[in-house]
C-alpha cells in the first residue's frame, strides 16, 4: 500500500447524492483488488483532519473510480475538488477476500454500497463465473449507478422502496428467486445487512461492512466488528466477513 | 543525511522520532507500509496483563483538527503478545517500549515482569493516564500518593527503565512530573490525550458509547508543548522528557523538542498521514542543517535558553 498523489480526472454529481470521481493513480488502480478501498484526504488543511474511506468501485487503465454520496461535511468538500486538482489517496487497503468458490454469484448493492461490489463483479465475470447485480435505492434517482450496471453489460435486477424504478419492494425479497447454489455477496445499510442475516434462507452470505475509520489500515482499532471471535477490525480483517461471523 | 541519534535512559535511539501507543499497533502493520527500522522507536499498543475486548463502538470521533477515541485498551494480554506478536517484531532493527497499564499495582508489576526477557523490549512506558477505562488508568496518574507507590514498587521489581506517562487532566503537571522523578522515573512522557465529548445534535446523543473519550491530533499542540516547557522548567536535563501530543509535522515536532523533549512520539498523524514520522525524521534534519547545527542534543530545550539570555 501506498499514499499516492492521485490527479482528479473527473467528479461528477450523478443524480440524487451520488458522485463519481476519477482518480488517476498508477500504483493503485495496478494493485487494488474487488472489496478492497482507499482513505482519501479529502481537504489538504487540518480541519477536516482524517481521511474517508471509499471503495475503489472500477478501475479504467491507470485510473480508478470511485461512487461517493455526499453525507456530510466530508464529502461536501471532497465533491468541490475540481478535475486537474491532486488529493492524496492510501491504499489499497483492507483484505477484501470475498469467497470465489461457486460458479453462480449474486451481488446485492443498498445504494451507494453497490459501489463495494462492483470491482469484484468484474473480477468474478473474468474467472468465468456468472454474475447477477441486485441495487436497490430509495427511489429512482438514487440508482445513480445503474449506467455502471448498464455499460459494463451487467444482467441486474432493480429495486426501489417507492416502486418508481425497477421492482417495488426491499432488496432482500429477491433471494427467493435464487436457490442456494448461487453465492452471495452484499454491500449496503446496516439494516439491509441484518435483514439478510435474519432471512436464514441458507445461502452463503458474505458482508463487505462500513465501519468509522481514522487510519484505514488497523492501528487505531476505531472501526470494529463484534464477531463470535470478539471484535475485528473492518479495515484490516475485513471489510468482506461472512455472514454468520458477525454479530451486529 | 544529519546524524540525529540520541542517547537516553542508556540507550542510543538513531533518531528523537518515535511513534506513540496506540497509534501503531505493535508495528506489525505498519510494515507494509514503509520500512519501520527508520523509526527512532515503536511504543506498543497498551499490554495488559489479561486481554482487553475494548470498548464498544463508536469508538472514535471526529472533532476540530482532531479526534476523541475510546478504545478501551483492547490488546491480546501479555502471554498473547509475547507469543502471537513478539516473534513478528523481535528482528525488527529499531528499539521496541512496551506502554504497559494495569488495573492494580500488581498487575502493572506483572505485565512489565513478563517484559523483562524480551531483548527487543528496551523500557515500560506506564500508562497512567487512559482517559477510556473504569478501573486502572487515569486513576492512578490523578494522585500523586497512588502514582509515586506505584512508580516506585514498579522500579523496585523491574531492571528495563521505565518512563511515566502522564495525563494533562490533572491541570498540575509540574508536581506530578516531580513525583514520578522522585519515585525513581527513569523518564517523563507528556501527554497523553485529553478528556471530551462530542454530541451529535440530530440524534441529542453523545456520539462515542462510552459518552467521553480522549482528544488527539494537532488541535491539542499547545496544550503539549507548554506541559513539556513546565516539566522542563521543573527538572531541566535532569531527566528525559518525550513529547507527544499534535505532533504532525516538523514544525509541530520542533515545537516539543525547543521546549524541552529530547524525543517526540508520532500519534494520531499516523491516521491520517501515515509516513508522517519519516517526514519529521527527515525535516529535523534539514532544519539542522539550515540552522548550522550539529548535535541534535542542541536543540533540547533551546527555547528556555534563548529566552533566559533575552
Amino acid at each position: 500500500m501506498k499514499d499516492e498523489a492521485c490527479k482528479v480526472i473527473k467528479n461528477r454529481h450523478m443524480g440524487g447524492r451520488l458522485y463519481l470521481l476519477e482518480l488517476h493513480a498508477p500504483y493503485i488502480s495496478r494493485n487494488v483488488r474487488g472489496g478492497q478501498f482507499v482513505m482519501l484526504k479529502v481537504s489538504p488543511t487540518l480541519d477536516p483532519m482524517g481521511r474517508r474511506a471509499f471503495a475503489v468501485g472500477d478501475v479504467r487503465g491507470e485510473n480508478i473510480l470511485i461512487f461517493y454520496d455526499l453525507v456530510g461535511r466530508g464529502t461536501r468538500l471532497l465533491s468541490q475538488i475540481k478535475e486537474g486538482e491532486e488529493l492524496m489517496a492510501f491504499g489499497p487497503l483492507g483484505k477484501g477476500l470475498f469467497p470465489e468458490r461457486g460458479n453462480k454469484h449474486l451481488l446485492l448493492g443498498g445504494g451507494v454500497g453497490l459501489a463495494g461490489l462492483t470491482l469484484w463483479g468484474k473480477e468474478l465475470r473474468q474467472m468465468g463465473k456468472e454474475v447477477v447485480f441486485v441495487y436497490a435505492g430509495r427511489s429512482a434517482e438514487h440508482l445513480g449507478m445503474e449506467e455502471w450496471l448498464r455499460e459494463e453489460g451487467f444482467e441486474y435486477i432493480l429495486y426501489t422502496e417507492d416502486g418508481s424504478r425497477g421492482r417495488k419492494g426491499l432488496i432482500t425479497e429477491v433471494l427467493k428467486e435464487f436457490d442456494t447454489s448461487w453465492v452471495v455477496h452484499a454491500c449496503g445499510p446496516k439494516g439491509m445487512l441484518r435483514a439478510l442475516k435474519n432471512l436464514k434462507t441458507g445461502h452463503t452470505i458474505h458482508f463487505s461492512l462500513e465501519g468509522r475509520m481514522a487510519c484505514g489500515w488497523g492501528v487505531c482499532l476505531g472501526c470494529v466488528v463484534r464477531t463470535k471471535e470478539g471484535y475485528k477490525r473492518v479495515c484490516y480483517e475485513g471489510p468482506v466477513f461472512d455472514s454468520q461471523e458477525v454479530l451486529f | 543525511m544529519m546524524d540525529l541519534s540520541v542517547e537516553l535512559l542508556g540507550i542510543r535511539f538513531k533518531n528523537p522520532v518515535w511513534v506513540a501507543s496506540g497509534t501503531f499497533g505493535y508495528g506489525i502493520e505498519a510494515v507494509e507500509i514503509y520500512d519501520i527500522s527508520r523509526l527512532g522507536a515503536v511504543v506498543t499498543k497498551g499490554i495488559s496483563l489479561k486481554p482487553r475486548e475494548g470498548n464498544m463502538p463508536e469508538r472514535i470521533a471526529e472533532t476540530p483538527c482532531g479526534m476523541l477515541n475510546s478504545i478501551g485498551l483492547q490488546n491480546p494480554g501479555v502471554e498473547g503478545f509475547l507469543k502471537k506478536i513478539y516473534p513478528q517484531i523481535e528482528h525488527i532493527d529499531t528499539h521496541f517500549i512496551a506502554n504497559v497499564f494495569g488495573e492494580t499495582e500488581e498487575e502493572y508489576v506483572e505485565v512489565c515482569l513478563a517484559l523483562e526477557h524480551a531483548k527487543k523490549i528496551v523500557a515500560y512506558e506506564l500508562n497512567v493516564s487512559c482517559p477510556n477505562v473504569k478501573k486502572g488508568g487515569m486513576l492512578f496518574g490523578h494522585d500523586p500518593l497512588v502514582l509515586s507507590r506505584l512508580v516506585e514498587r514498579v522500579k523496585a521489581k523491574v531492571k528495563k527503565p521505565v518512563l511515566v506517562k502522564l495525563s494533562p487532566n490533572t491541570g498540575d503537571v509540574k508536581s506530578f512530573a516531580k513525583v514520578c522523578v522522585e519515585s525513581g522515573a527513569d523518564g517523563l512522557v507528556l501527554i497523553n490525550t485529553l478528556l471530551g465529548m462530542k454530541i451529535d445534535v440530530w440524534s441529542e446523543k453523545p456520539e462515542l458509547s462510552t459518552i467521553m473519550g480522549g482528544l488527539s491530533g494537532p488541535a491539542i499542540l499547545p496544550v503539549a508543548v507548554r506541559m513539556v516547557w513546565e516539566a522542563f522548567s521543573e527538572l531541566g536535563h535532569s531527566v528525559p522528557i518525550i513529547g507527544v501530543g499534535g505532533i504532525y509535522d516538523t514544525d509541530s515536532a520542533l515545537q516539543h523538542i525547543l521546549a524541552g523533549a529530547v524525543c517526540v512520539q508520532v500519534g494520531t498523524a499516523n491516521f491520517f498521514d501515515p509516513t508522517a514520522p519519516l517526514k519529521i525524521i527527515e525535516g529535523i534534519g534539514e532544519y539542522m542543517e539550515r540552522k548550522s547545527i550539529e548535535s541534535f542534543k542542541e536543540l533540547v530545550g533551546r527555547a528556555h535558553r534563548l529566552l533566559v539570555k533575552s
